[in-house]
C-alpha cells in the first residue's frame, strides 16, 4: 500500500530514474518499489529528458556522472522548461567524494541527494520530503490559477459583463474552501445584478413597445375617417393617393438629406425599394382610398386588426419570430371579435354586393401584414428608414400619376383650394408621423407585436368615426372590442436576446 | 579475495529480501564488470580520461554494492587520478583492477545467495 506519499491513494506516485549504470538502476528500481512508487527507467541524461518530455512525473532520481549529458546538464535542461522546473529531482551521488558535485547540483535547482550506498528509511525521507513539497506546489499553482480566472472574471465584470455564463468560473464555485466561496458570492452578487438589469429592461423595453402600439393606433385609426371625410368632400381616390405619397416623398427626402442619411444609399437597393412601393404605397392607398368611399370608418378600422393574424402566420412560416400557444391564442381571439363585427355590420345573409366589400376590406390588413413582413426580413440594415420610405414614395407617385390622370380625368379636386384640399392635406401630415412611428416600432418589437398597433387603431378608428363622422356601433360590436382587446394583452414583443452590458465601473 | 557477506545482506535488503533478486545482481555484475575494465584499457590507448573515469566511477559503485571492498577501493584511486590528471601510474593501476575484477567474479560466482 502506499502510505509514504501525499498523493490520493488511488494515484501511484511515479519516479523516473536516471542512472547510466544497469546495477545502480536497478538497486534503485527495486528499493523505490519497495516503498510502494511506480518507477521508469532512463539509461542516460537524454533518455531521461525524453522521458519528462513525454510522461508526468513525481520526482526524479538523478546520477551525476553518466557519458554524453550528465546530470548537471540535464538539471540545465530542466531549469529552462516551464513545465519541468517543478519536478523535484534527488541526485544520487557518493557523499564522501563528490560534495561539491552535490552542492552544485543543488545550486542548480535539485530538491535533496541521496548517497549513493542508501539505506530504505532514507530512500523513503527523501522521496516523501520531495513528493510533499511537490503537492505544496502543485496547490499553489492551481490556487494561482483560480486567482487569476477570478481577476480575470472581475475585469469582464468591470466592462460590464455580469451574466454568470460569460464570467465562465462556474467550476470554481464548487472548491469548498474560502476561495470557492469568494467566486460563489462574486458569481451570485453579479448574477443578481444582471436578473435585476434584465427585468428592468424588459419592462422599459414592453413599456415602450405598448406605448408605440398606443401611438400608431391611434394615428392609423384616424386615417380611415379623415380618407372619409376627404372622398365625401370630393377628393378622388388615385388623385389623393398621388398627392399623398408625393407630399411625403417631399417630406422625408429633405429631412434624409438635412440629416445626412443618404450618405449609405446605394443604387442596388432600387430593387427592394420597389417591391415594397407596389406592396404599400400603390396597393394599400389605392384599396384604402376605394374603400373609404363606400364603408364606414369604423368598420374600416375594424377589419384592420386582421392584420395582425395574418403578420403572425408570416412571421411563424418565415422563422422571422416565435410562435407561441400565448400568442397564438392572443391573436385568434382578435381575429374572432373581427368577425363578429362584420357579421353585425355587413348583410351577409343575401346574394348582396357586401360579400365584396367584405373581401376588399380583408385585402387591406393582408397588404399590411405583407408589407411589415416583407420590411422586417428583407430591408438592408444599413439603409435608414427616412431616405428608403422617401424615395419609395417618390417612385410610387410617378407611377400613381398617369393611371389618376387617366381614370379620374384630373389630378385637382376642384379649381381652388376648398375642403377636398384641406383634409387631404391633413391626411397627408397625419400619414406622413404615422409611418416613420410604426416602423420605429417593427424595429424595437418586432413585427407581431407591431401588428398589435392595429387593435389600437380599432379603438382609434371607432372614437374618430364616431367622433368625425357620427358613426356608431352596437352592444354585440362591444363585445367584439373587448375580445380584440383581451387578444392585444397576450401577445408580448418579441424577445431581446442580446447580452446585455452594464456600463458601470466598481474600479474608478 | 573474500567477498563481504555484510555488503550483500545490506543489497538484499534493499532490494526486498529476495534471493533470486541478488542472483540477478550478482550476474549483471560477473556480465559488465570485465566489460568496464575493458573501457578503461581503450580509454588508456586513446588517452580518453573521461572514458576511463566514468568506466571507473561505475565500478567503484557496483563493486562496493557487491561486496568488493577493495576494487571499489582502486577504482576510486582511478577515478580521482583521472579527474586530478596524475595519470602517471593508471596503467599498473588499471591492471590491479584487472585482477581484482577477475577475482571479485569468481567470488561471487561461488556464492549461494539462499545461504546469506
Amino acid at each position: 500500500m502506499n502510505t509514504t506519499t501525499a498523493l490520493p491513494p488511488d494515484q501511484l506516485a511515479k519516479v523516473l530514474i536516471v542512472d547510466d549504470s544497469l546495477i545502480s538502476r536497478k538497486k534503485l528500481r527495486s528499493a523505490v518499489k519497495q516503498l510502494g512508487y511506480d518507477t521508469d527507467l532512463a539509461e542516460s541524461g537524454e533518455q531521461g529528458l525524453a522521458a519528462l518530455q513525454d510522461s508526468e512525473y513525481d520526482v526524479v532520481l538523478l546520477d551525476i556522472v553518466m557519458p554524453g549529458m550528465d546530470g548537471f546538464d540535464v538539471l540545465r535542461a530542466m531549469n529552462a522548461d516551464a513545465t519541468l522546473r517543478d519536478i523535484p529531482v534527488v541526485v544520487v551521488s557518493s557523499l564522501e567524494d563528490e560534495r561539491d558535485s552535490v552542492v552544485r547540483a543543488i545550486e542548480l535547482g535539485a530538491e535533496d541527494f541521496l548517497p549513493k550506498d542508501f539505506d530504505p528509511v532514507l530512500l523513503r525521507a527523501r522521496l516523501t520530503a520531495s513528493l510533499t513539497k511537490k503537492q505544496y506546489r502543485d496547490q499553489e499553482k492551481e490556487y494561482l490559477t483560480r486567482v487569476e480566472r477570478l481577476t480575470a472574471a472581475a475585469q469582464k465584470v468591470e466592462t460590464g459583463q455580469f451574466k454568470p455564463e460569460s464570467l465562465q468560473i462556474d467550476d470554481l464555485r464548487q472548491h469548498k474552501d474560502a476561495l470557492g466561496q469568494l467566486a460563489a458570492v462574486f458569481t451570485g452578487m453579479a448574477g443578481e445584478i444582471y436578473q435585476r438589469e434584465l427585468r428592468l429592461r424588459k419592462a422599459i423595453h414592453a413599456l415602450q413597445g405598448i406605448i408605440l402600439v398606443i401611438t400608431v393606433g391611434i394615428l392609423w385609426g384616424s386615417t380611415p375617417a379623415i380618407s372619409r371625410l376627404a372622398a365625401n368632400a370630393g377628393a378622388t381616390p388615385l388623385a389623393l393617393a398621388t398627392w399623398v405619397n408625393l407630399f411625403l416623398a417631399g417630406s422625408y427626402i429633405s429631412i434624409a438629406a438635412v440629416r445626412g442619411q443618404f450618405a449609405t444609399f446605394r443604387l442596388k437597393y432600387l430593387g427592394f425599394l420597389l417591391i415594397w412601393t407596389v406592396i404599400a404605397a400603390i396597393l394599400q392607398r389605392v384599396v384604402l382610398l376605394f374603400l373609404a368611399g363606400q364603408i364606414e370608418a369604423t368598420l374600416l378600422a375594424l377589419v384592420a386588426t386582421f392584420q395582425g393574424f395574418i403578420v403572425f402566420i408570416f412571421a411563424s412560416l418565415t422563422k422571422l419570430e416565435k410562435a407561441t400557444p400565448k400568442r397564438l391564442i392572443g391573436l385568434t381571439l382578435g381575429l374572432v371579435g373581427v368577425f363578429v363585427v362584420l357579421f353585425d355590420k355587413l348583410d351577409l345573409t343575401s346574394a348582396g354586393s357586401d360579400w365584396w366589400w367584405l373581401l376588399l376590406s380583408l385585402s387591406l390588413p393582408t397588404l399590411y401584414a405583407i408589407e411589415w413582413v416583407f420590411v422586417a426580413a428583407k430591408k438592408p440594415a444599413d439603409l435608414d428608414f427616412l431616405p428608403a420610405i422617401g424615395v419609395m414614395m417618390l417612385m410610387s407617385s410617378f407611377l400613381l400619376a398617369p393611371s389618376a390622370i387617366l381614370v379620374e380625368g384630373s389630378l385637382l379636386f376642384s379649381d381652388g383650394f376648398g375642403e377636398a384640399e384641406v383634409v387631404s392635406l391633413i391626411l397627408c401630415v397625419v400619414i406622413a408621423f404615422t409611418m416613420i412611428t410604426s416602423f420605429k416600432l417593427v424595429d424595437l418589437a418586432g413585427p407581431v407585436f407591431a401588428s398589435q398597433s392595429a387593435y389600437a387603431m380599432t379603438m382609434a378608428g371607432i372614437g374618430w368615426g364616431m367622433l368625425l363622422l357620427g358613426e356608431s356601433l352596437s352592444s354585440t360590436a362591444w363585445i367584439a372590442v373587448a375580445f380584440i382587446l383581451i387578444g392585444l394583452l397576450l401577445v408580448s414583443p418579441k424577445p431581446d436576446n442580446t447580452e446585455i452590458v452594464i456600463k458601470r465601473s466598481f474600479t474608478k | 579475495m573474500a567477498i563481504d557477506h555484510d555488503a550483500l545482506k545490506k543489497l538484499l535488503d534493499i532490494v526486498g529480501g529476495d534471493p533470486e533478486d541478488l542472483a540477478e545482481f550478482i550476474e549483471d555484475f560477473v556480465e559488465i564488470a570485465p566489460g568496464l575494465v575493458s573501457d578503461m584499457r581503450a580509454g588508456l590507448s586513446a588517452d580518453d580520461w573521461d572514458k576511463v573515469r566514468i568506466a571507473a566511477h561505475t565500478l567503484k559503485s557496483n563493486a562496493k554494492d557487491l561486496g568488493a571492498p577493495e576494487l571499489s577501493e582502486l577504482s576510486k584511486t582511478l577515478e580521482d587520478q583521472c579527474k586530478s590528471g596524475n595519470t602517471a601510474e593508471s596503467s599498473a593501476l588499471i591492471d590491479q583492477i584487472a585482477v581484482q575484477t577477475t577475482a571479485a567474479t569468481a567470488g561471487l560466482s561461488a556464492i549461494d545467495p539462499t545461504t546469506l
